[in-house]
C-alpha cells in the first residue's frame, strides 16, 4: 500500500487513489491519427522512474503527476496535473 | 499439583493462579503465564508431536515461536486452529489442544512405519515415483492427500470477530528486549510518537531469561519503569502483537492476538486485530534465533535449544531434565550449564567444539571449575525413544564416549531475525567467525538494533537501540548494565557434524523431515542453486519458513560447492513472518459485507413488495415483481405486456446522471458527446453516445437542457462510475480552461419511470399542474410538495417519461406515481422485463451490445454523429481498420423454427464451421410471441434474411435463425410519440 | 434520530436533513470570492478546511469547489443568493439527496474512524475546521471536524446503510472493550 502525498491532503494512502494512465499516453482531442495510435497503442514500460496520471479518487478528486519507480516504488515527486513537470 | 519437573519456586509465572487444560484428552494443572510446552513440561511431558514424513517422535526444542515440532490443534468448532506451537500458546482455563499428524494416538502412532521404510523416502522422492497412468496417479493421489499435511483443517465456520484498524506513528519499534526498549526510550525522549510491538504477551524479551542490573535496577522494575515512562509519553504498547509483513513506504502489519487458539473473546468479542501502521521509521530489535547442531537423532525428544532451556529454568519455573549434556560452539550455553547445576541438574558433560587453547572468559572458567567441561569435543549421535532421551555418544578427545543423560542443551550459534529487515528490501552482511547475516544496507526507513544486528553482549545491546532510535540520542545518556550480566558470545561458528554421526538421522529441517543427507543428495543430483535445494529438498519451506533450519541448509550448501555461505544466496524473505489467520486479514468483508452493497433509496420500499432481486454492479435492483406462484419469467412478461398494453411503473434512480453548468457547458458536452448537443432548445433533450479515445462506444443516454448554461447528463447504472471518472479527467486534464461545473447528481435524484400507452394519463393525474411533456422535452412540477423535473423519453418504446425528484423525497412521489398507475391496471415492472421490452425495440445496452469492441458504425449509429467531429473518439474513427469489411456488425435475429434462440450462443452459417457472430440479448416477441434477439454478424448489414445457426454449447441448444433488422417492434417508431 | 449511543465512548446520530449545495469558482476567480465571503459573512474555507458562515456550514470539498449545508427552509433562497453572487464566474447546484449525513460524537470519536479506515483521525493536526475525504468499509467518506469531540462523515445514500451499520457495530465493540 504506497503512501502518496496529495498536494492537497497531505500524505494518503494508496487506497484513497487511481492509478489513470502513464502521463506519455494522454490524448488530446486535436491529437492527429498517427499520434494517437503511437500513445495509445505503443507504450514505453520503463524499468525504473517515470512520470504517471493519478486520481485521488476518494480524496479531493483532483488529479496528480507521480514519478514512481516501478522497479522500488519509490515517488519522488507528486504535483498538481496543471503544474509542470520538473525535469 | 506443581508438575514433576516444576521447581520449588521461581519463574514469572503466576503460582496464586492455577489453571487447568486439556492435551490428548488427559487434563494437567499449569500457572497463570505458562505456555502450553512449559506447563505440559513442567508435568513430566516429552512426547509432543510427529514429524511430517518419519512419524518421529518429537517433543519441545524451543520456547518460543521458532519451535518447529511441537505443533498442536487448539480449541474446537468455530473457535479452532490448527498448527500452533505449543510455545506459543498461553494457557487458559478449559483450554483443548491435542497434538497432531497421528493416528490412532501420540504415543502408538501407525505413521511410524514411515520410519521403516525411509530409505525409500528421502526429499525429493516423489520426483522418481508414483509413475503409472492417470488412473494410478488418482490412487496416489489419494494415499498422499491421506499423508500430506499436519494439523486437520476446522469443519465449522469461524465463530469469532476480527476488525482492523489503521494507526501511524514516527517511530514504529518491533520487539521489546533491551534493545527494543532501550530503542522506544530514546525515541520517545525525542519527542516521537511510539508505537511499540510484541509479539510475547509480557514484555522484556531476552531479560525475562537472563535477568540483569540495567540502570542500577532490577531488570523487572527497570520494564516497568520504562513501560510507565513510555505510556506516559503518549506512547502505545502492543502485546501479544507480531510484525507480520513489512510493505512499501513503511507500512507494516501487525497481528495482535486478544485470544489464545480457541478462548472465548471477551466482551468486546474480538479474537484479533491487524493495525495497519505507517510508520515515519521502523527500529527492528527482533532479536536472534539460536541453532540446532547436527549429529544423529538430533530431534529426539529431550534435545533442545540451550537458550530454550534457560527460558524454561527462568521464566517458568521448569526444569526440562535431570542429567544434561551441553554441545555448543559459544560462550552463552555455559549460562545454561551453570544455571542447570544451580537448579539442581546434573552435567554429565559440556561439550565445546571450540579448539582447548585460547583464552577463556570468566563465565567459563566458572563452568570448568565447577563442570565437566571438554573443548574440542562434539556429540556424535543422541539415544532416545518416544520415552524420551536415554544416552549420548561424544567425541572427547579423539575418543567414542559413551553418556549417560535425559537432556542435550544444543547451541550453534545464533541467527539474527532479519525477516522484516529483508521484506523491505533490505541486503545482509556476512561474518564468518560468528556464522550468521545481519542487516547491511537498508531501502526504506528501517533500521536493526541490538542481537538482531548482531549485537554482542547486553551493553552493546542497550547501547545499540538507544542510539540508533533518534539523531539527537547521545550515547551517554543510554542505559547501562551491571559488569556481570554483559555476556559476549565467543562464537567459532562449527557446522560439521562429527564423522560417526548418521547423517541420515542427523536433521536440518526438522518441521518437514529434510535430513543432511538430503541435502547432500540433492547437491549429489545437480540440485545446487539455493532456490533448487530449497523446493527440490523442501528446506525451509514449512510452517516455520526455515527459522532454525536455513542457515544450517546454506552452510551445508556452502560446504558442497566450496564457497562461501553469501556466494551461494538466500531465498526470498515473504510476508507473514508467522502463520496469520484468514479471519484477521479479512475482518469485517466477509458474508454479506464481502462486497459493498449498494442500495437505492426506495430499497425497503420495493423490499415490501417482495421482488426477484439483481445485482448490478454493486447495486441491489428489483428484477421482477412476482404475483402468487408466478415464476421470474411468467412475471416479466406479465409486466412486458402491461406495460405495452396498459402501463408501467419503474425505478430508475441508479441511472448515471451529472449537472453540467456554466458558459461552456455545451462546448464540454462536445468533447464528450459525439452527437450534437449545442443546437438543444432549453426544455429539449436528446439521445446520445460517448466514445473512447480509440473510437469505440463507451455508454450512451440522454443530455437535457435545462436552462440557457445548466444540462442533465444520463447515462447507465452499470457505466455511472466511470463516466464520472470520465467527465473528470476531461475536465480537469484534457480541457481545465472551461469555465464549466460538473456535479455528480446520480443519487441526488431518484426516478421513477412511467410507461405505456396510459403513461400520459398517470402522469397527468399525478402532476396535474403541469402540462405533460412532449417526445424529448421535459417540465418542473411539484407532486405532494416535492418539486419534479419530468423527462419525456422512452427506453421501452411505449410512450414514456421520467419523473425525477430530490432523493430524500421520493418515498411520496413514488407511492402516487405507483397508485396512479394500480388505479389504471397498471402494475410494477422491474430489470427483467425491462430488458424484454428493450431487446424488442433494438436499443443497445452497456455490457451487451457496447462491450467495448464496436464503434458507433458497428452498432448502425453512423447517421448520429456529428460530422463536425471534435468529439473523443472522432480521430480514433479515422482508423482503417474500422472501414474495412468482416467487422461484427449489430443485427436483430428471429428464430424461425419455434425454438427459443439461446442466450450468448455463436452464430454459424452451417454446422461444425466457425462462427461468424454472437448473440447478445436474447428475448421474445412479447406481443406476438416468438423468440427474437440481438447481436452482431460479420458484414451483418449486408446479409437481411439469410439463414444461421445460433448455437450454444454450453447449454447444448441449437436454434434457426433469420438476420434481420434490430428492431421488432414498432418499426415505424410511432407508439413513444406524442 | 440516534443509531447507537455510549456517551462514554462514541454515539451516532442522523441528523434531520438539509438543504447542500455544491458551488464552483472558477480559476478560484478572486472577485468572485471576495463577493460570496461578504454574502455569507465569512471568507472561504482553505484547502481542505470548513467553517460555518453566517447559519451556514462551508467545508471546501475539490479544488476551487465548495459544498455548503444550510437548513431546508433556506435552501431555495441560499441557491438564488450564491447564484447570484457567483455571477459569470462560477455555478451552484443542489446536492441534497446526493449525500447522507451522520454525526459521530464522544471522546472515542477518533479511534472508531480508524476501524477498517487507512485514514490518520488520531492526528492532533485533523482539528476542528479540517475537511478529509477517504474511503473506509468500501465506502466513499467525507469528514467535517465540527469540534474536539464531533466530527460529520457524508457518504453517499447507496453507501450509507452499510456504512452507518458497520460504525454502530464497531462502536459497540469500543463501547463494551471499555
Amino acid at each position: 500500500m504506497l503512501l502518496i502525498a496529495c498536494p492537497n491532503c497531505g500524505p494518503r494512502a494508496q487506497a484513497e487513489f487511481t492509478f489513470e494512465r502513464p502521463l506519455a499516453s494522454i490524448v488530446t482531442p486535436t491529437e492527429t491519427l498517427p499520434d494517437l495510435i503511437h500513445k495509445l497503442f505503443t507504450r514505453e514500460n520503463p524499468r525504473g522512474p517515470s512520470w504517471e496520471l493519478w486520481r485521488h479518487t476518494y480524496g479531493c478528486a483532483g488529479w496528480l503527476k507521480v514519478h514512481r519507480d516501478t522497479h522500488n516504488h519509490q515517488i519522488s515527486a507528486v504535483v498538481p496535473v496543471d503544474m509542470e513537470t520538473p525535469s | 499439583m506443581s508438575g514433576p519437573m516444576r521447581l520449588a519456586d521461581g519463574g514469572l509465572i503466576d503460582r496464586s493462579r492455577p489453571v487447568s487444560f486439556v492435551f490428548d484428552g488427559k487434563t494437567y494443572q499449569g500457572f497463570a503465564g505458562d505456555s502450553l510446552a512449559s506447563a505440559l513440561l513442567a508435568n513430566g511431558v516429552v512426547l509432543f508431536g510427529r514429524s511430517f514424513k518419519y512419524h518421529r517422535p518429537r517433543g519441545v526444542m524451543a520456547a518460543g515461536i521458532e519451535e518447529p515440532s511441537a505443533l498442536v490443534q487448539a480449541g474446537s468448532g468455530g473457535r479452532y486452529e490448527p498448527n500452533s506451537r505449543a510455545t506459543d500458546v498461553f494457557i487458559y482455563e478449559g483450554l483443548q489442544s491435542q497434538s497432531q499428524n497421528r493416528w490412532p494416538s501420540l504415543g502408538f502412532d501407525l505413521g511410524g512405519l514411515n520410519s521403516l521404510i525411509s530409505p525409500f523416502i528421502p526429499a525429493g522422492f516423489y520426483y522418481k515415483t508414483f509413475f503409472g497412468g492417470p488412473k494410478l496417479w488418482l490412487l496416489y493421489e489419494h494415499l498422499i492427500r491421506q499423508m500430506a499435511g499436519l494439523g486437520m483443517p476446522p469443519t465449522k465456520a469461524d465463530a469469532d470477530v476480527y476488525e482492523h484498524r489503521a494507526a501511524f506513528c514516527d517511530v514504529l519499534v518491533v520487539g521489546s528486549g533491551p534493545a527494543g526498549l532501550a530503542a522506544a526510550l530514546s525515541a520517545s525522549a525525542a519527542g516521537s510518537r511510539v508505537i511499540l510491538a510484541e509479539q510475547d504477551e509480557r514484555i522484556g524479551g531476552s531479560l525475562l531469561t537472563d535477568p540483569a542490573t540495567i540502570d542500577g535496577l532490577a531488570s523487572d522494575l527497570w520494564i516497568a519503569k520504562a513501560r510507565e515512562t513510555l505510556i506516559a509519553a503518549g506512547g502505545r504498547i502492543l502485546t501479544r502483537t507480531t510484525a507480520a509483513g513489512y510493505y512499501d513506504h513503511d507500512l507494516v502489519n501487525l497481528v495482535e492476538r486478544l485470544t489464545e487458539p480457541g478462548q472465548t473473546p471477551g466482551p468486546d468479542g474480538l479474537a484479533q486485530r491487524l493495525w495497519r501502521v505507517r510508520a515515519g521509521k521502523v527500529i527492528l530489535a527482533t532479536g536472534a534465533f539460536e541453532r540446532p547442531r547436527l549429529f544423529e537423532g538430533n530431534d529426539l525428544p529431550g534435545v533442545m535449544l540451550s537458550g530454550a532451556v534457560r527460558t524454561y529454568l527462568r521464566r517458568y519455573g521448569v526444569r526440562a531434565g535431570s542429567r544434561a549434556v551441553i554441545t555448543t560452539d559459544n560462550d552463552d550455553a555455559y549460562r545454561t550449564a551453570l544455571a542447570l547445576a544451580e537448579a539442581g541438574a546434573s552435567i554429565a558433560a559440556v561439550l565445546d567444539s571450540r579448539p582447548a587453547d585460547g583464552d577463556r572468559s570468566a563465565l567459563v572458567q566458572k563452568a570448568v571449575a565447577q563442570l565437566p567441561v571438554h573443548f574440542g569435543a562434539k556429540l556424535i549421535a543422541a539415544k532416545g525413544s518416544a520415552k524420551g532421551l536415554k544416552a549420548a555418544s561424544a567425541l572427547i578427545g579423539g575418543k567414542v564416549t559413551a553418556l549417560d543423560c535425559d537432556l542435550i542443551a544444543v547451541s550453534g550459534g545464533f541467527s539474527p531475525v532479519v525477516h522484516l529487515h529483508m521484506q523491505a528490501g533490505g541486503t545482509l552482511a556476512w561474518d564468518e567467525l560468528s556464522g550468521s547475516f545481519s542487516p547491511d544496507l537498508t531501502r526504506q526507513n528501517q533500521t536493526t538494533v541490538g542481537a538482531a544486528a548482531g549485537a554482542d553482549g547486553l551493553s552493546a545491546t542497550l547501547l545499540s537501540g538507544w542510539t540508533k532510535a533518534s539523531d539527537k540520542a547521545k550515547a551517554k545518556a543510554a542505559p547501562t548494565c551491571a559488569a556481570e550480566d554483559d555476556v559476549a558470545l565467543n562464537i567459532i561458528a562449527d557446522w560439521e557434524p562429527a564423522p560417526q554421526a548418521s547423517l541420515k538421522k542427523a536433521f536440518v529441517d526438522y518441521q518437514n523431515d529434510v535430513t543432511a543427507a538430503d541435502l547432500d543428495l540433492a547437491w549429489r543430483e545437480g540440485y545446487r542453486s539455493v532456490e533448487h535445494l530449497k523446493r527440490y529438498t523442501t528446506l525451509g519451506m514449512a510452517t516455520d519458513q526455515g527459522k532454525t533450519s536455513n542457515l544450517v541448509g546454506l552452510a551445508r550448501l556452502a560446504k558442497s560447492e566450496g564457497r562461501p555461505v553469501p556466494s551461494v544466496g538466500l531465498t526470498t524473505f515473504r510476508p507473514p513472518y508467522t502463520p496469520v489467520t484468514l479471519g484477521v486479514l479479512a475482518a469485517e468483508a466477509t458474508g454479506a459485507h464481502l462486497d459493498p452493497r449498494r442500495r437505492p433509496v426506495l430499497y425497503n420500499i420495493h423490499a415490501a413488495e417482495q421482488p426477484i432481486w439483481q445485482p448490478v454492479g454493486y447495486w441491489h435492483r428489483p428484477r421482477a415483481y412476482p404475483m402468487g406462484a408466478e415464476n421470474l419469467h411468467q412475471a416479466a412478461l406479465r409486466e412486458s405486456l402491461t406495460v405495452r398494453t396498459k402501463v408501467g411503473v419503474t425505478d430508475v434512480s441508479t441511472l448515471g446522471k451529472f449537472d453540467v453548468s456554466g458558459p461552456d457547458a455545451a462546448i464540454f458536452l462536445e468533447l464528450i458527446c459525439a452527437t450534437t448537443v449545442g443546437k438543444l432548445a432549453v426544455g429539449r433533450g436528446r439521445y446520445t453516445i460517448m466514445l473512447r479515445e480509440d473510437g469505440m462506444v463507451m455508454d450512451d443516454g440522454t443530455v437535457w437542457r435545462t436552462e440557457e448554461n445548466r444540462f442533465l447528463l444520463t447515462s447507465s447504472t452499470g457505466g455511472a462510475d466511470r463516466m464520472a471518472a470520465h467527465l473528470s479527467y476531461v475536465r480537469k486534464v484534457l480541457a481545465p480552461e472551461l469555465k464549466v461545473a460538473v456535479a455528480n447528481v446520480q443519487e441526488h435524484w431518484a426516478a421513477v419511470a412511467v410507461a405505456g400507452p396510459l403513461a400520459k394519463d398517470v402522469v397527468a393525474a399525478v402532476l396535474p399542474q403541469m402540462a405533460v411533456p412532449r417526445h424529448m422535452s421535459l417540465d418542473r412540477g411539484a407532486l405532494a410538495g416535492v418539486p419534479t423535473l419530468t423527462l419525456a423519453a422512452s427506453y421501452s418504446g411505449e410512450r414514456a417519461f421520467e419523473i425525477y425528484a430530490p432523493s430524500d423525497q421520493i418515498a411520496p412521489v413514488w407511492a402516487a406515481i405507483a397508485q396512479a398507475a394500480r388505479d389504471l391496471g397498471g402494475c410494477l415492472y422491474g430489470l427483467e422485463a425491462l430488458e424484454i421490452l428493450r431487446i424488442e425495440k433494438g436499443h443497445i445496452v452497456v455490457g451487451g451490445e457496447i462491450d467495448g469492441r464496436a464503434s458507433p458504425h458497428d452498432l448502425g449509429l453512423s447517421k448520429m454523429l456529428r460530422p463536425a467531429g471534435g468529439y473523443i473518439g472522432h480521430t480514433a474513427l479515422q482508423r482503417p481498420a474500422f472501414a474495412e469489411s468482416g467487422r461484427l456488425q449489430m443485427i436483430g435475429l428471429e428464430a424461425v423454427d419455434g425454438s427459443a434462440i439461446p442466450e450468448g450462443s455463436m452464430l454459424l452459417t452451417a454446422p461444425k464451421t466457425l462462427p461468424v457472430g454472437h448473440v447478445t440479448a436474447a428475448g421474445l416477441n412479447v406481443i406476438k410471441g416468438g423468440s427474437i434477439a440481438l447481436g452482431f454478424l460479420r458484414d451483418g448489414f449486408s446479409r437481411t434474411d439469410e439463414s444461421l445457426i445460433a448455437w450454444s454449447p454450453t447449454r447444448n441448444q441449437t436454434a434457426k435463425v433469420k438476420v434481420t433488422a434490430p428492431v421488432f417492434y414498432d418499426v415505424a417508431g410511432v407508439q413513444y410519440r406524442d | 434520530m440516534t443509531n447507537a449511543a455510549h456517551p462514554d465512548v462514541v454515539t451516532l446520530q442522523t441528523p434531520e436533513p438539509s438543504r447542500l449545495l455544491r458551488f464552483e469558482i472558477w480559476s478560484g476567480h478572486k472577485a468572485a470570492q471576495a463577493r460570496l465571503a461578504k454574502v455569507l459573512g465569512g471568507t472561504l474555507p482553505g484547502v481542505c478546511k470548513s467553517a460555518d458562515l453566517g447559519a451556514s456550514r462551508v467545508i471546501w470539498v475539490e479544488q476551487n469547489t465548495w459544498l455548503m449545508r444550510t437548513s431546508p427552509a433556506d435552501g431555495d433562497l441560499t441557491l438564488a443568493t450564491l447564484t447570484a453572487a457567483l455571477g459569470k464566474d462560477g455555478s451552484a447546484t443542489d446536492m441534497s439527496g446526493a449525500l447522507r449525513r451522520l454525526r459521530i460524537s464522544g471522546p472515542g470519536w477518533r479511534t472508531l474512524l480508524t476501524i477498517g479506515s487507512v485514514f490518520d483521525a488520531e492526528s492532533p493536526a485533523f482539528a476542528p475546521g479540517c475537511m478529509a475525504g477517504t474511503i473506509v468499509a468500501h465506502s466513499p467518506v467525507r469528514y467535517d471536524v465540527i469540534s474536539a469531540d464531533c466530527v460529520d462523515a457524508y457518504t453517499p445514500p447507496s453507501y450509507a446503510p452499510d456504512l452507518f451499520g458497520f460504525w454502530c457495530e464497531a462502536a459497540e465493540r469500543l463501547a463494551k472493550a471499555g
